[in-house]
């Protein structure tokens, strides 16, 4: 399969990632690490010597949202529309993957690689965790439950609680495996491939573990999830609909094993992604004794590794500093680096998705490749304004730094609730400084990448 | 700026080799590194372009494969916006040429140079490379 060229004529391959952004300037990212080691340190001085963003706390609970708003989107109607909206934009992508041409104008990579893997989590991040909403795996899982005449909650055997996020940070490595290594992976049969297999292992999952299964072992929605926390908008744990500051949220994450390996995978796949286009990189891949597919998928995991481990160096010096075990160190602060992966995702991909995401609502006009115009957006054009060059440069450098900040406050935040008073400062040393390590080596990659 | 000067030197006769030749039996024995910009190896109906005009920038970029090879080694290529680009390709086997972000393909005869022209009128960095042997011949960084 593949597309019949004629001489001259002109095509379009297939568009997803085609295009890398240009260095930032290298002013922006010597500044950004100056800004970001400054606050870091001013604020292990400077902040509140009390927690305020303990969930159960008065302060962290935030103001309810108008009521009409609450009882809008919490009712049967609105959460069974959404489900549905969810199976059915599922099933226009998965026609034009079976039924639609294997070229570059069909719609289906770019669903994937961009509108769900970068536009659910970014959209999640404003209005809160849509994947759950949408899902469509558990939508199913719903529906076969119902005919068999179980309760969706209800698998053959609970999911141990020691394995917490686990199956999740796998799933993930999965997927990111796909997305930046795996051979041909924007052509149909290995999309089909990978989500039919991904299909089946999360319906028999949830089937024996139960829905539950979504919430800690289904990536995207985990991704979905998390970034959901730094929404505005969420649910107290009485169910109460509320805006609140996204640092409360992100505070509220469940503590539980793995979420530092989830968090791992998510900003070591994307650090990888930022070297792996570099020329020497790709010559070192070409020209290297093992086949590329084998240097880059040992590439990825060994990113992927040192992110980790890193983080759970830094998690046990702190513990040891503060006298607590290392592991429980781990998952209490965790959640701490949710918001630099949040920023670092927005860095590395916020040109793709303004590009490649307007191709592929563009594409999703003409599913099958006949020239059909459904949706009415296929014969608008891609307007570049939000990719321009000093534009993405200013946002990659300004969505780091946040994600820094918001990191340093929320793992300064915990300290003084977790620690001992006296060991809150000490304690907090290793995590900020690799926290530092993180932002500096994201901005040294945007520059030297 | 001696350097400066043979590279264009080099580019200009390559330019003269190929630009007659068209998609022809053109095929440098050395593949040339040249990424200079002339006004005067423009070579179709630009006789009269002064060597100053800047919309006559031609940056020209050769790169040859031999069993896999890619000479010079994948490298960025640094262009200003909307120059003329103009990449010569040599391979030992036929292929696809794909220039991504410009949505250009072109058929790769086995032992020739092929000829491609584009204006880079977009900012980014964008890969040149081959779709059957999917190797990357380089990038083009365009600013």
């Amino acid at each position: 399969m593949g597309i019949v060229i004629e001489p001259g004529m002109r095509v379009l391959a297939h568009g997803v990632g085609s295009r890398e952004d240009l260095p930032i300037p290298f002013s922006y990212a010597v500044t950004g690490a100056a800004v970001a080691l400054l606050v870091s340190f001013v604020a292990l001085g400077m902040l509140w010597r009390e927690p305020r963003l303990d969930p159960a706390s008065q302060s962290a609970r935030g103001r309810p949202a108008p009521r009409w708003l609450d009882r809008a989107v919490g009712s049967l109607p609105f959460r069974v529309g959404l489900r549905v909206l969810g199976v059915v934009i599922t099933a226009y992508v998965v026609m034009a993957a079976v039924f639609g041409r294997d070229d570059a104008l069909n719609p289906t990579a770019g669903a994937v690689y961009v509108l769900l893997w970068i536009g659910v989590p970014l959209l999640s991040m404003l209005v809160g965790p849509v994947w759950r909403a949408l899902n469509p795996i558990r939508s199913l899982h719903w529906a076969l439950s119902r005919l068999l005449g179980t309760r969706p909650e209800e698998g053959l055997a609970p999911l141990p609680a020691w394995l917490g996020y686990w199956p999740a940070a796998v799933s993930l490595l999965a997927f990111v495996w796909l997305e930046l290594v795996a051979p041909e992976n924007t052509t149909l049969p290995v999309l089909r491939t990978f989500f039919a297999a991904y299909l089946a292992v999360h319906l028999l999952a949830a089937t024996y573990f139960g829905s539950g299964w979504f919430d800690r072992g289904d990536g995207f929605e985990v991704f979905s999830t998390l970034a959901g926390r730094l929404s505005p908008l969420g649910r107290r744990e009485d169910g109460v609909l509320v805006l609140r500051n996204p640092l409360a949220g992100v505070a509220g994450t469940p503590v539980a094993p793995g979420l530092f390996a989830v968090v791992g995978v998510l900003l070591g796949s994307t650090a990888y992604d930022s070297f792996a286009g570099t020329p020497s990189w790709v010559s070192t891949l070409q020209s290297g004794p093992m086949p590329a597919e084998v240097t880059g998928t040992l590439a990825l995991l060994g990113v992927v590794a040192l992110v980790t481990i890193a983080f759970a160096g830094a998690a046990a010096l702190s513990g040891r500093a503060a006298g607590l075990p290392p592991m429980q160190v781990g998952a209490e602060f965790a959640h701490s680096i949710v918001p630099i992966v949040m920023g670092y995702v927005v860095a590395h991909y916020w040109s793709l998705l303004v590009l490649i995401g307007q191709q592929t609502v563009i594409q999703l006009s003409d599913p099958l490749g006949t020239g059909a115009n459904w949706l009415g957006t296929g014969d608008r054009g891609i307007d570049a304004t939000l990719a321009g060059t000093t534009l993405t440069a200013v946002i990659q450098v300004l969505a780091v730094l946040t994600g820094h900040v918001l990191g340093v406050v929320l793992a300064h935040d915990r300290a003084v609730r977790l620690l001992p008073r006296r060991r809150a400062i000490v304690g907090q040393i290793p995590l900020l400084v690799l926290m530092v390590a993180y932002t500096v080596g994201g901005l040294t990659l945007l520059f030297a990448a | 700026m001696r350097r400066r000067t043979s590279c264009l030197l080099a580019a200009l006769l390559l330019a003269a080799v190929t630009g007659c030749a068209g998609e022809g039996e053109a095929t440098p024995s050395e593949p040339s590194t040249s990424a200079a910009s002339s006004a005067s190896s423009a070579p179709e109906s630009s006789a009269a372009a002064s060597p100053s005009d800047e919309t006559e920038k031609v940056v020209e970029i050769s790169v040859a494969v031999t069993d896999g090879t890619v000479r010079p080694k994948p490298r960025r290529v640094e262009v200003d916006r909307d120059s003329q680009v103009r990449l010569l390709v040599t391979i030992d086997v036929d292929d696809t040429l794909h220039v991504h972000g410009f949505d250009i393909e072109e058929p790769l005869e086995a032992g020739r140079t092929t000829t491609v022209e584009l204006v880079a009128d977009q900012s980014g960095i964008f890969e040149v490379e081959t779709h059957e042997s999917g190797l990357e011949l380089l990038q083009l960084e365009v600013r």
